[in-house]
């Protein structure tokens, strides 16, 4: 889907929304932003510099992490080592060396941003169970989990609320606000308009890729145009 | 001149029917079947024994063996994907290679290992055009693939379930949806597929005799032009095994003054799929039926006081094997060799889950090194080891480029493609191993006994295991696994997943290459015939079906390899085994599917049944199959 006049911003100690009906180019907007497609036109900056022409590799080594609509994670491994991947990966970046072998003092600093980034999800108990044998809820938090420990100061999170029952989904969102409040930049691609409305500071809504509306959940929740492009009566509700 | 372009117009054809037949199996069944040759030369031993054994009239003899047994192999190998079609690429790659051992196997114990001429069925007669002389037979052949070239794309376009081909891979359940049974447009695709690869291997054998290593590896040329028609569209797959004949009939023609360039020709398929892979655009060659890796990693319920009392007694028994085996102590120094061959293997395959063909390469430049190094630099046998290692290195970096553009398929084809080159140009060069054909390979001063030798060579191993140990549990391992599972993560993240990719394959090569060394002195000398490049497709097999556990699997696999043939002094039993290691490694795919589905954690029955639904909803996906190019 092209896009086409889209200017979103997400700022830090926040949390911003990017809503739109199916095929409104709301993934299309993330992966330019996470450097998965290049932009014909515009620019993309990052903590202040562009990055436009940067590949995600390099995106992620300068502060920007992400979690994926369908979920990537490592089947066969704990709990544990795939939060621990997000870690070392951004750790060990191009270097064939670095990548061969953690520095000292690196294993201990590893351990000890999966330790917090599994508290935080309340993934400890499960932390040493394979992936693969975890319910779709705690599957999503291992990702989100992965994203917390790689340190990164933005996140984009790409509907991670998906095959979330209502508990785990109020859950997540106190994750998130707990992640916003600790200084990082949060921008979240969501079906879930409750999760949306709940969670988010500013949202932006797209529709046939091109932006229709932006401001506050109340102000989204209030507005005619959405409600007629998009929202409908499930805005009614929430609002 | 004229002769040769006739020449390789007639070869061309044959590999255009084999190319087209594996394309249309590919493209419909996501299976891209390595035993389509096999299927070939099994076509051409049914032909030669109701022809030549039993009388069998040639018409009546050649429409049996194409629409009897070509449509038999269809249904079978319909069976056999249809259970794999949800395995990971390797496993569907060792699954097909299963069919060329068995057919293989079965070749030789029922017809022996030497070539048998094969009777030229066809009508001998000839003509002259424009000072040429050509053959009736030749013409024959080349309308005979016009001809089903032009009925195949009629069907693929015009018929329902020709068209219906387009789409089956990439989106089965919407197919269904429409009405059209999936299974039963899978199985008219393998029914020509299978109809295809016999009419080449009848059609070829009369030129190059019967014999089942040689009719596997000519069909396999097929490949070549599968790539030039991009393994996707049949009239560019038709002229690209034309393409590949001539070539290949032209250059025989250019290089008949000297002896020296004579191995060119035969590897002109292969440089041209080696070089397709590394040129075409990574767009263009998307791996079909391809699923995303579900984990293969078998972790160890084992206690781990068990487990390390187990690694004690097994590394006890390593220890007195020079005490309880007698003679065959070189036996078992060879299958110690090649422990760190399938550690180098596994590594790369079950670890990283990236692919290669050409492991046994690998391990005959680091053997041609250590004996280059040792006899004629003269360097002490510890350094010669290491460098004859080393030298492997800067090979694995250059095979890690196809793993960086390449679905694991074409990586696996690039890595086939480069193993036989390997064999065919750089091994009969005197710079490989020698203008003798085979170089000296000394053992360590001190240690030149049997037993000396074996400690050896087993304390290398030991060394390799604890490398690859440490490799599987520091920070490069988790990368590795990363890889295996979701690259994507590892750059999302940060890391570039292209040094991992360089890194695993440099590392394998190492060991290979290691392995290769410490095989050499074995026997003393090394040459070509200790590395044929086909050892390198019977090693993933074997590999397969040798249980979990990196370390475990690489003693189990060579031991069988190695070790058991040692013991079967009936050279019955030794031709069986190749039998039964295909028969084995289609066994341990098919099982390995059966219990994947029965085994599925609820999670994951759940989350399929999720992709299901998606997967219904989604639009149909583009053209498949045909459509001209």
């Amino acid at each position: 889907m092209a896009v086409d006049g889209m200017s979103l911003e997400a700022p830090t100690r926040s949390i911003t929304g990017l809503i739109g009906p199916n095929g409104a180019g709301k993934s299309t907007t993330f992966n330019v932003c996470s450097g998965f497609l290049t932009p014909a036109s515009g620019r993309v900056e990052l903590l202040g510099d562009e990055v436009t022409h940067l590949s995600p590799q390099a995106r992620a080594q300068r502060g920007l992490g992400r979690t994926f609509q369908r979920m990537q994670l490592c089947e066969g491994e704990t709990v544990r080592e795939n939060v621990s991947l997000g870690w070392e990966s951004r750790a060990s970046g191009s270097s064939p060396l670095r990548q061969l072998l953690a520095r000292k003092g690196e294993r201990t600093a590893c351990r000890e941003a999966a330790d917090r980034a599994l508290d935080l999800c309340g993934l400890h108990p499960v932390s040493s169970r394979t992936v693969g044998d975890l319910s779709t809820g705690q599957r999503r938090l291992v990702e989100l989990a992965r994203a917390i420990a790689g340190g990164w100061d933005v996140l984009l999170l790409d509907e991670p609320s998906s095959g979330l029952d209502k508990k785990e989904t109020f859950r997540f969102g106190e994750i998130l606000r707990d992640l916003a409040a600790d200084g990082r930049a949060l921008l979240l691609v969501e079906h879930d308009m409750a999760l949306v409305m709940s969670v988010c500071d500013y949202v932006y809504v797209l529709d046939f890729g091109k932006p229709l509306f932006e401001g506050t959940p109340a102000d989204v929740a209030s507005s005619d145009v959405v409600r007629a492009a998009y929202l409908g009566s499930e805005a009614a509700e929430v609002a | 001149m004229l002769t040769f372009l006739v020449i390789g117009l007639v070869t061309g054809s044959i590999y255009s029917i084999a190319a087209l037949g594996l394309v249309v199996t590919y493209r419909t069944s996501g299976i891209f079947n390595f035993g389509h040759g096999a299927v070939a030369a099994a076509a051409a031993y049914v032909f030669y024994e109701l022809h030549a054994v039993r009388g069998v009239p040639w018409p009546i003899a050649a429409a049996l063996t194409v629409f009897g047994f070509g449509v038999l192999a269809g249904l079978l190998m319909e069976r056999l994907a249809r259970v794999i079609s949800g395995a990971s690429t390797a496993d569907k790659i060792v699954a097909t290679l299963g069919i060329v051992l068995v057919v293989q196997g079965l070749a030789i114990l029922v017809y022996g290992p030497q070539s048998r001429g094969f009777p030229q069925f066809l009508p001998t007669g000839s003509f002259s055009l424009a000072s040429v002389r050509i053959g009736a037979d030749q013409v024959i052949v080349v309308l005979i693939a016009l001809a089903t070239t032009i009925a195949l794309f009629q069907y693929v376009s015009r018929s329902t379930t020709g068209r219906a081909m387009r789409a089956v891979v990439d989106d089965p359940a919407l197919l269904g949806l429409t009405g059209v049974d999936p299974v039963r447009v899978r199985r008219t695709a393998w029914i020509i597929g299978c109809c295809f690869a016999s009419l080449s291997g009848l059609l070829i054998a009369p030129t190059i005799g019967l014999e089942a290593g040689l009719l596997t590896l000519l069909v396999v040329q097929a490949f070549a032009a599968a790539a030039i028609g991009l393994f996707r569209h049949l009239p560019a797959t038709y002229l690209g095994g034309l393409v590949v004949g001539v070539a290949q009939a032209l250059t025989v023609n250019a290089v008949s003054g000297s002896p020296s360039l004579s191995a060119i020709p035969s590897s002109i398929p292969f440089l041209l799929l080696f070089v397709l892979l590394l040129v075409i655009p990574r767009g263009r060659l998307t791996e079909a039926g391809r699923l995303e890796r579900r984990s293969t990693a078998q972790r160890s319920s084992v206690d781990p006081r068990l487990r390390l009392a187990g690694l004690a007694f097994g590394g006890a028994l390593l220890l007195a094997v020079p005490a309880l085996v007698g003679a065959r102590l070189p036996v078992y120094t060879a299958a110690m060799a090649g422990v760190v061959l399938f550690l180098s293997l596994g590594l790369l395959v079950r670890t990283s889950g990236q692919l290669s063909l050409c492991q046994v390469g690998f391990q005959a430049i680091g053997a041609a090194a250590f004996a280059h190094l040792a006899t004629g630099a003269g360097l002490p046998w510890a350094l010669a080891v290491l460098l004859g290692a080393l030298v492997t290195v800067p090979v694995g970096a250059v095979i890690a480029i196809p793993a960086i553009r390449l679905a694991p398929l074409y990586l696996a084809l690039a890595t086939f493609g480069f193993a036989i080159l390997l064999a065919q140009v750089v091994y009969t060069s005197s710079f490989m191993f020698g203008a003798g054909g085979s170089l000296e390979a000394p053992r360590p001063a001190g240690f030149a006994s049997d037993t000396a030798y074996y400690y050896v060579v087993l304390a290398v191993v030991f060394a390799s295991g604890l490398t690859v140990v440490a490799v599987q549990r520091a920070r490069l391992g988790r990368l590795l696994r990363g890889l295996a599972e979701s690259p994507t993560v590892l750059v999302a993240s940060g890391a570039n997943a292209n040094v991992t990719r360089v890194l695993v394959f440099c590392l394998s090569a190492f060991l290979a290459g290691l392995s290769g060394a410490l095989l050499a002195p074995v026997n003393g000398f090394v040459g070509a015939v200790s590395f044929p490049f086909f050892n390198s497709l019977l090693v993933l097999a074997v590999l397969a079906i040798a249980g979990p556990g990196l370390l475990r699997s690489a003693l189990v696999a060579s031991a069988a390899l190695t070790v058991v043939p040692a013991y079967l002094d009936n050279a019955r039993f030794l031709e069986v085994l190749p039998v039964l290691f295909g028969a084995s490694a289609i066994a341990a795919v098919v099982a390995g599917r059966v219990a994947g589905t029965a085994a599925a954690p609820a999670g994951a029955s759940r989350r399929r049944r999720e992709r299901v639904s998606r997967l219904a909803a989604r639009h149909p996906a583009p053209a498949a199959v045909g459509g001209p190019s």
